[in-house]
């Protein structure tokens, strides 16, 4: 069995169907192995004064960025996306924004569901699975940060 | 009867302090593994939605909660007659949840408003206070209470109308009308699709993807 989890191994035909009998009834795994990749998550509309956390950019930058909109760039509100992992990060970087506001700054936050893609490729061209897909849910966040109206 | 808390236990892990440098920058970085956390209390201030009554099915979600065991609570509550019968169906119930149980938390309001339909939805974000006492373990050395704010979310849903023009409301999913203030982001948001139709074409959504790409 573990020479099967070797890629050089598996293309040997007659330890192939071993997966198909009984002896591992809990695993519903093709025998084709396959490579999960991740597509980048569905293009959002974008504005100018659109932001999108990450969990890949430093935080006081991201920070910083929401700042200058509001206060150099002269936009009256702005919207702070975060999507799934990023969604604490898009919280915190709302809640520090209108904490240095003194109160100026309000909030409001919606979320949603994003449905995101997987591809699975086959380890192996040669065997017979073809390439697939699948989808799979992750939880958004939209932080609508605005100065209200005076009236 | 409350949800359980399954993240109560004293060998949590220390909490990473990278995601607000301003907030945590008291907490004792180095002298760590010095010190051990015996207690743990939180604020139990009252909810940062206003009008809400004080009996209301309350769902503290934690970060080692499992989503189906607060689901399955939550819905039956909120499905109508529970298993003895003669108790009503909730009208409302409150999600909330602090610091990495966030994520969790609005999975929870978004698969439940996928469930039971119709449902009124009111997010709010406030920082929360957390006071931990740590003591030393070596012997001799005080141990010290720290402050600490963690962000957190509180979600209201409801089966009754709510104010549209509270910051942070958003109508039914099942409604696709939507109203002026809160349809700001609404474009953003998936348009309502049945659950069952993902799993029979995944090659179709392959080929949706693409199109919306381009």
């Amino acid at each position: 069995m573990t020479d099967l989890r070797n890629p050089g191994m598996s293309s040997i035909p007659q330890t192939a169907p071993v997966h198909t009998d009984s002896t591992s009834p809990a695993v519903e795994m093709d025998p084709v192995e396959y490579t999960l990749r991740k597509r980048l998550p569905r293009k959002l509309p974008k504005r100018r004064n659109d932001v999108y956390v990450n969990m890949k950019t430093d935080f006081r930058a991201q920070l910083a960025r929401c700042q200058k909109l509001l206060e150099g760039g002269g936009h009256r509100e702005i919207c702070v996306h975060g999507l799934g992992l990023a969604i604490n990060r898009a919280i915190n970087i709302a809640l520090q924004l209108q904490a240095s506001s003194q109160g100026a700054l309000q909030l409001a936050a919606n979320t949603s569901t994003v449905e995101l893609v997987d591809d699975l490729e086959p380890e192996d061209p040669d065997e017979a699975g073809e390439p697939m897909t699948r989808t799979r849910n992750n939880s958004a966040i939209h932080i609508k940060v605005f100065y209200p109206d005076p009236q | 009867m409350k949800s359980s808390n399954a993240a109560s236990s004293p060998v949590m892990e220390p909490q990473s302090a990278s995601f607000n440098p301003d907030v945590l920058s008291s907490s004792p970085k180095l002298s760590q593994n010095n010190f051990r956390r015996v207690s743990r209390t939180e604020d139990s201030s009252l909810y940062p939605i206003p009008g809400l009554a004080a009996d209301i099915l309350h769902m503290r979600v934690k970060e080692g909660s499992k989503i189906r065991n607060l689901l399955r609570f939550a819905t039956a509550r909120m499905q109508g007659e529970g298993e003895d019968g003669n108790r009503t169906s909730l009208r409302q119930v409150v999600f909330t949840g602090s610091d990495r149980g966030v994520t969790k938390t609005i999975t929870c309001v978004e698969i439940l408003k996928r469930k039971v339909g119709g449902l009124h939805q009111v997010s709010k974000l406030y920082y929360k206070t957390v006071s931990e006492v740590w003591e030393s373990t070596q012997c001799g050395a005080p141990g010290i209470t720290i402050q600490r704010t963690v962000p957190a979310i509180c979600i209201l849903l409801s089966k009754d109308p709510l104010d549209p023009q509270e910051p942070g409301y958003q109508p039914p999913q099942t409604a696709s009308v939507p109203t002026e203030d809160a349809g700001r982001c609404r474009g953003l948001l998936r348009p309502g699709q049945s659950p069952s139709s993902q799993h029979t074409a995944k090659r179709l959504c392959l080929d949706e993807w693409t199109k919306c790409a381009q």
